[in-house]
C-alpha cells in the first residue's frame, strides 16, 4: 500500500511539475505577443458597434 | 502554530491582490465600485429592472458614505479571499495544522474564485467566502451549541447580498443545521433573503427571463475534458474571456479526476468525526450543485431549461449555472485534505506530501497571482464623471437620466478597453436607464426591463423622452456603439468634456412608471435588517448568559429530580 500510495504521488507530482512548468514556461517565452495585446481590444469586440458581455 | 492558518490565508489573499491595493478602481466585466454611490431605487429593488444586484447596491451606498469606493472595494475584496480559506481550513475536523493548509489553499486557491474574481462577480466570491463559515456555524446548530444560530446569521449576512449567493447560502445553512432546527433556520434564511425576494416576487413584469442565454451563459469546457471534469475541479464558468490560461492546461481533467478520488476516499472520514448524517448532507449538496451545474450541457438539458426559465418564474437563476458549483467546493477541500491525511498514515515522509498536497493549486493554476498576472488593474475615473454627477446632484428637477450608447456594457481606453458594466447606473446621483440586452458571442441576449424596451421603441419613433420619464440623457464616448442624432436633436447639452456629454430633456417630464410597490419591499428590507441586528447583539450583550444559566438550571433541576 505504502508503496503503491509513493509511486502515484511520484507520478502526480511529476506530471503536475512538469506541465505546470512546460505551459509557464511557453507563455513567459511569448511576452512580445503579451505585450502588443495587453492593451488591444478583445477579438470578439472587434465590431465596434456592440461591447460583447463574454464569449462562451 | 495558531496564526499558520491565517498567515497562510493572508498570503494567498495577497498574493493575488497584491497588484490592486493602491488607490483606484477595479473595473472588470460586472464589478463596477464608485466612489460615492447614491441609494437608488433601484438599488433596493424598486426600480423598474430585475433586482439582481440587491440589497448588494443599497449595501455599498451606506458603505461608500462611510469611505471611499475603492476603499470599500480593497476592503470587501482582500476580506473575501482572506475568509474563505482561512474558514475552510478551520472546519476541518483535525488536529493537525498542515492538514488544515491544504484545505485552506485548496479553497481559496481554485478555479471558482479565479473566474467569478475576473467575471467581476464579487458578491458571489464574498458568498463563497462565507461557506465554510456557514457550514461551521451551522454544524454548531445542529449540535445545539450556545450562541450557534446567531453566529448562522451573521455568516449568513455578506452572503446573501444577491440572488443567487442567498440561495446558496440559505440552503447550506439548513442543509448542515438538520432536520430538527428546520422551523427556526427556514424562517430565519427566507427573511435573510426578503430584500430581493420581495422585489423579484412584486416586480411587475413578473420574473420570467429570456430562454436566449441558457445555452450562452452553459458550463463550458476548458479543456479536452467535459463540462463535468472543468465543473469538478470548480472551473467552466460561461465566459471563455475570463478563464485563467492554466485551465486550458492538457493535464488538468486528470489531475481533476485524481483529486476528486482522492476527496471521495477523505469524505468517508467526515461520518465518524461529524456524525453520518450532517456529512453525508454536505456531500449529497456538493454533488447536486455539480449536478445542477452541467445540467444544461446534458442532452435536452438545455431543453428543459430554456422551458423553465420562460416559464417558471425565477427559474432565470438557473442561467449561468456554473455559480451552483460552490456547493461542492467546500467537499472537494475537505474531502481532498482528509485523504491527504489519511494516505499521510501510509507514508514515513509525511511532510512531501502534504508539502505537495498544499502547493498543487498554485502549480496548477499560476496565472491567479498578481491578479491574473495583471488581467485586473487599477484604474481612476475621468473627471467628466465626477463634473456630471455635480451637475446632476445639483439641479432639483425630475427626470431619470438615459445612458447613450445602448448598451450594457463599456471599453474605454482610460480602462485598458476591458469590458466592463456601465457604470453610470452607480456613479450618478439619479436612476439611469441602461440597455438589459446583452451581446453574447455576438449573439444578442433579451432583457427583462420594459421600460427599456419602451424607451427603445421611442427612441426609434424619435417620441418625447420627457413622456417616459427621462430627464436627461448621457452620451458616453469612447466606447462601441452609435448614438443617433435624431434622438439628440431638441436637446439642450448642459455639460461637454472628453469622455462625456449630458443633455437635458425639455419640457415637461412625466414621473417615471410605477415599479414594485415600496411598503412590503420596505418591511421586508428592514425585516432583514432586524434578523441581522439581532444575531449581532445576541452575541454581543449578555442575553446568551440568560439563556445558558437557564439551560445550566434546567440541567441542574433535572439532576436533583433524579
Amino acid at each position: 500500500m505504502r508503496t503503491l500510495i509513493g509511486a502515484v504521488i511520484a507520478v502526480v507530482a511529476g506530471l503536475a511539475f512538469a506541465g505546470g512548468g512546460t505551459y509557464v514556461l511557453v507563455n513567459s517565452l511569448a511576452p512580445d505577443k503579451a505585450v502588443q495585446l495587453k492593451n488591444a481590444p478583445a477579438p470578439n469586440n472587434s465590431n465596434p458597434d456592440t461591447v460583447n458581455y463574454g464569449t462562451p | 502554530m495558531r496564526l499558520v492558518l491565517p498567515a497562510v490565508s493572508a498570503v494567498l489573499a495577497l498574493l493575488v491582490l497584491t497588484p490592486l491595493l493602491g488607490r483606484g478602481f477595479v473595473l472588470n466585466y460586472d464589478m463596477v465600485f464608485a466612489p460615492d454611490q447614491s441609494l437608488l431605487p433601484d438599488g433596493l429593488g424598486l426600480g423598474s429592472a430585475l433586482p439582481r444586484s440587491v440589497p448588494a447596491d443599497a449595501v455599498m451606498s451606506f458603505a461608500t458614505a462611510l469611505l471611499p469606493g475603492d476603499v470599500v472595494q480593497k476592503i470587501v475584496l482582500l476580506a473575501a479571499l482572506f475568509a474563505g480559506p482561512l474558514g475552510a481550513g478551520r472546519l476541518v475536523p483535525t488536529n493537525s495544522v498542515a492538514i488544515r493548509v491544504v484545505a485552506a489553499v485548496w479553497y481559496g486557491w481554485s478555479a471558482y474564485v479565479a473566474e467569478r474574481l475576473f467575471m467581476g462577480h464579487w458578491p458571489y466570491v464574498v458568498t463563497y467566502a462565507c461557506l465554510p463559515w456557514i457550514a461551521a456555524a451551522g454544524l454548531a446548530v445542529r449540535r445545539g451549541e450556545p450562541k450557534a444560530l446567531p453566529k448562522l446569521i451573521l455568516a449568513c449576512a455578506p452572503a446573501v447580498l444577491t440572488p443567487t449567493g442567498g440561495i446558496i447560502a440559505a440552503v447550506l445553512a439548513v442543509v448542515c443545521s438538520g432536520r430538527r432546527t428546520l422551523a427556526v433556520t427556514v424562517p430565519v434564511t427566507v427573511l435573510l433573503n426578503m430584500p430581493w425576494l420581495l422585489p423579484s416576487v412584486l416586480h411587475p413584469g413578473g420574473s420570467l427571463s429570456s430562454p436566449d442565454g441558457v445555452g450562452a451563459f452553459a458550463a463550458r469546457t476548458e479543456n479536452w475534458g467535459s463540462p463535468v471534469t472543468s465543473v469538478l475541479g470548480l472551473g467552466g464558468i460561461w465566459n471563455a474571456e475570463v478563464v485563467p490560461g492554466s485551465r486550458g492546461m492538457p493535464l488538468l481533467p486528470v489531475i481533476t479526476l485524481l483529486s476528486v478520488a482522492v476527496a471521495l476516499a477523505g469524505l468517508r472520514s467526515l461520518a465518524p468525526r461529524w456524525g453520518l448524517a450532517p456529512a453525508r448532507s454536505f456531500v449529497v449538496l456538493g454533488a447536486i450543485g455539480v449536478a445542477i451545474a452541467v445540467f444544461g450541457t446534458l442532452p435536452g438539458g438545455g431543453d428543459v431549461l430554456a422551458w423553465a426559465v420562460s416559464h417558471v418564474p425565477g427559474a432565470g437563476l438557473l442561467r449561468d449555472s456554473q455559480k451552483w458549483a460552490a456547493w461542492w467546493a467546500l467537499p472537494l477541500s475537505l474531502g481532498f485534505a482528509l485523504g491527504v491525511e489519511a494516505a499521510g498514515k501510509y507514508l514515513t515522509n509525511r511532510t512531501a506530501l502534504v508539502a505537495l498536497a498544499a502547493l498543487l493549486p498554485l502549480i496548477t493554476m499560476p496565472d491567479f497571482a498578481w491578479a491574473g498576472l495583471g488581467r485586473l488593474e487599477v484604474v481612476d475615473y475621468p473627471a467628466d464623471w465626477s463634473a456630471v454627477r455635480t451637475v446632476l446632484a445639483a439641479d432639483d428637477g425630475a427626470g431619470d437620466v438615459l445612458a447613450l450608447p445602448m448598451s450594457a456594457f463599456r471599453r474605454f481606453s482610460w480602462n485598458g478597453d476591458r469590458t466592463q458594466l456601465d457604470p453610470a447606473p452607480r456613479f450618478l446621483p439619479r436612476t439611469v436607464v441602461i440597455d438589459d440586452v446583452v451581446y453574447v458571442g455576438g449573439r444578442p441576449v433579451s432583457g427583462e426591463d420594459g421600460r427599456v424596451a419602451t424607451i427603445r421603441r421611442a427612441m426609434a419613433r424619435n417620441d418625447d423622452l420627457g413622456a417616459f420619464g427621462i430627464g436627461w440623457v448621457l452620451v458616453e464616448h469612447g466606447t462601441p456603439g452609435s448614438v443617433d442624432p435624431g434622438v439628440l436633436r431638441g436637446l439642450r447639452e448642459v455639460w461637454s468634456g472628453p469622455w462625456l456629454t449630458l443633455y437635458r430633456v425639455p419640457g415637461v417630464i412625466a414621473p417615471p412608471p410605477a415599479g414594485v410597490p415600496r411598503l412590503p419591499v420596505v418591511a421586508g428590507d428592514l425585516g432583514a435588517l432586524a434578523v441581522v441586528a439581532s444575531g449581532l447583539l445576541w452575541l454581543l450583550l449578555p442575553a446568551g448568559r440568560f439563556s445558558r444559566s437557564s439551560h445550566s438550571r434546567t440541567a441542574e433541576e433535572q439532576a436533583c429530580a433524579h
